[in-house]
């Protein structure tokens, strides 16, 4: 079957990409491998709407991130959790920025950044200064549950789920992919699949994307009534963050150190972990992390007690459970901390996209690609 | 047989100084064993003090091989010194008691770092262990050190110390730099319980003098007593000599102009003394103020009810 544009990949950039197609009347099948939509990392990660404060070493990071706020607000208002305080503090020991720093930095890129003792939240002599900001976070079942009732009132666009391309192939002015029981063609390809990014890019022989992996754990905390409306993000360096996880009512615990338990240099992924998974996993063809048997052991006592380091003891969490997900993180962006969202057009005719980002709303970037082969 | 371990996370901060390539490993291996056998969750610190002797490399390479806990390898800009050292390593630790391992001596049987423990359990947030006997001048430096202090605890020569996370919060509550742990745990105020063992510590260089110097004078009153024994013992030596002086006068035939000479000295030095015992009050308030933010401190509450 012929449509306009194929995507691979049911995570939000692929859902907006089909959205944005679908309502200019463009017909467009989307391959997803897992069964469902947003299972891997559009709902395995903070639900962090940025406004900029993660990246105090990175203006451009920090006023594009500001910049698309607004917007993500203003067309996703209804999947926010936006009435809690959201509290970023610097580390008095280990921290790459300090106090006054993060000021300076909030003044230049023109974000809200107001002081709060650090004596309300953290311990004597953890933390040299504590901000109160404007950070929302996103809930992605209702988000997907936007998304899904967006399309299914679009029946030019078909969502396939299981169904993971096993060859791709240029066939004159289109590619030809197969997936299952699927042959489509399309003479435009967007590959939107996060951490399968450059599994699309080996079937294909064109250049990697140059990442390394981290199989990270992100752990959902029920709290007591002291953090239920606060969250709370240690900067800048190997701290952790403990903030509302959407609409859900519980927190998410994330740490620098302890979230990722095992990294991969190679440009399609090969950890010891595979050999475990019962066949479903393997480089070139990643399974959820989230619903694999070898998944790892919790990092719970070791993140926890970190958190418990810093804040006092009237702010209490307990363990719910964990949340696995493959992160892929572009090796460039490390010293300057920026993550910036790269999208590469490796062909023309027909075109093949590629795009990889690790933030929810810089997902307008893709207007623009989007529009390609359109005038 | 299973063996029940101890839930409370462990931190064991280890200074690692210049030319310990070869004691490194046989420490970390007798302590990893030690935390392995009574402990769920612990972690290890060492804290690499730019040394160019290949310690780090010896130590990642062990830790490589041997351990499935968290090993975390500070790795200082350059040579700062035990104490700034252990700073840092404290400050990075996470655990509810931390172990602070000055020196990788370890003239102690192993059990002694359970046992400290088992010490620190019974309600003591700082638990310090070390010989029974010590050096000479060891032993008159802490002598000087515990006259004149005012915490309730002696310090003395310790092979390495447990303290609690509370111990941490509160000695940083008090100021916010350590620059001599020891006396700070001292004067915390919290419950300290010392445990010895009967071998030796050998000296180990560093630069003890200006340690012992700045220790005493920001921990102690030592500075304050001194000018102002030196000032009393002055102002008797004085006043006997205005006595003298008008004996002479009075009774002799003093040179002319020798009274007054001898007046304007006495009176004059007199003067001298008490302004500098002035000055060096006002040091010692000033010292106080900056140094300490928290002017009391409580060992505990114990409300009694009907």
């Amino acid at each position: 079957m012929t449509w306009d544009k194929i995507i691979v990949g049911a995570g939000l950039y692929g859902l907006y990409a089909a959205e944005q197609c679908g309502a200019r009347g463009q017909r467009v099948l989307v391959l997803e491998k897992d069964p469902g939509p947003f299972m891997r990392a559009t709902y395995i990660n903070q639900a962090r709407v940025h406004m900029g404060y993660h990246y105090p070493r990175s203006y451009s990071t920090a006023i594009k991130s500001a910049g698309y706020f607004e917007r993500f607000c203003r067309d996703y208002g209804f999947c926010l959790l936006t009435e809690f305080d959201q509290v970023y503090a610097t580390s008095a020991h280990f921290s790459w920025t300090n106090a006054e720093q993060f000021r300076r930095f909030c003044a230049a890129a023109h974000i809200r950044c107001d002081d709060v003792s650090p004596d309300k939240y953290f311990n004597p002599g953890q933390c040299d200064g504590a901000f109160l900001t404007t950070e929302y976070t996103y809930d992605a079942q209702i988000l997907k549950k936007h998304f899904l009732e967006k399309l299914a009132a679009l029946p030019n666009v078909t969502i396939a789920y299981s169904h993971k391309p096993e060859s791709v192939q240029r066939a004159g002015s289109v590619w030809r992919v197969k997936a299952g029981d699927i042959t489509a063609e399309a003479p435009f390809l967007l590959n939107a699949s996060y951490a399968g990014v450059n599994e699309l890019h080996a079937m294909l022989g064109f250049e990697p994307f140059a990442i390394k992996y981290e199989l990270c754990e992100m752990i959902l905390c029920t709290v007591n009534e002291r953090l239920k409306n606060t969250g709370v993000t240690v900067m800048d360096g190997p701290f952790f963050s403990l903030m509302p996880f959407g609409r859900t009512g519980l927190h998410s615990l994330t740490s620098v150190t302890f979230t990722p338990h095992v990294t991969s240099y190679d440009s399609l992924p090969t950890f010891a972990c595979q050999a475990r998974s019962g066949g479903c996993c393997r480089p070139g063809d990643l399974a959820n992390c989230n619903d694999c048997p070898a998944r790892p052991e919790s990092a719970w006592p070791m993140m926890s007690q970190l958190a418990r380091k810093y804040l006092r003891e009237e702010y209490g969490f307990a363990y719910s459970h964990s949340l696995f997900s493959m992160k892929p993180i572009l090796k460039a962006s490390e010293i300057d901390d920026s993550r910036p969202t790269v999208i590469r057009q490796y062909t023309a005719d027909p075109a093949f996209v590629s795009v990889l980002s690790g933030k929810i709303n810089t997902v307008y970037d893709l207007d623009e690609v989007l529009r390609y082969g359109e005038e | 047989m299973a063996k029940n371990k101890e839930s409370n996370f462990l931190s064991a901060v280890v200074y690692l100084p210049e030319g310990s390539a070869d004691r490194a490993v046989p420490f970390l291996r007798m302590l990893y064993g030690q935390l392995e056998e009574h402990f769920k969750q612990y972690e290890i610190i060492c804290v690499d003090d730019r040394c160019a002797d290949g310690t780090a490399e010896a130590v990642r390479r062990w830790a490589a091989e041997n351990l499935d806990k968290p090993l975390t390898v500070l790795h200082m800009s350059l040579r700062q010194g035990r104490e700034l050292c252990m700073n840092a390593g404290l400050d990075a630790a996470i655990g509810d008691f931390v172990y602070e391992f000055d020196t990788l001596q370890t003239p102690y049987a192993p059990e002694m770092i359970w046992q400290a423990y088992e010490k620190a359990l019974e309600g003591n947030d700082i638990v310090t262990v070390g010989p029974e006997k010590t050096r000479a001048c060891s032993r008159l430096f802490y002598s000087v050190f515990n006259r004149f202090s005012r915490s309730a605890y002696p310090v003395g020569t310790d092979a390495f110390r447990l303290v609690s996370r509370r111990a941490i919060n509160r000695v940083h509550a008090v100021s916010e730099h350590l620059p001599y742990r020891k006396a700070a745990y001292a004067a915390s105020g919290l419950r300290v319980a010392a445990l010895t063992f009967s071998g030796r510590l050998a000296a180990e260089d560093g630069e003890r003098l200006d340690l012992a110097a700045d220790s005493l004078a920001l921990y102690t009153a030592a500075g304050y007593r001194l000018s102002l024994t030196v000032t009393v013992g002055m102002l008797l030596l004085t006043l006997a000599e205005l006595v003298y002086t008008l004996a002479v006068a009075f009774t002799g035939r003093p040179i002319e102009g020798w009274t007054t000479t001898m007046f304007v000295l006495t009176v004059g030095f007199f003067g001298v003394f008490l302004v500098l015992t002035l000055v060096i009050k006002y040091l010692s308030l000033l010292v106080d103020l900056v140094f300490r933010r928290q002017k009391y401190l409580v060992e505990s509450i114990e409300k009694l009810q009907k």
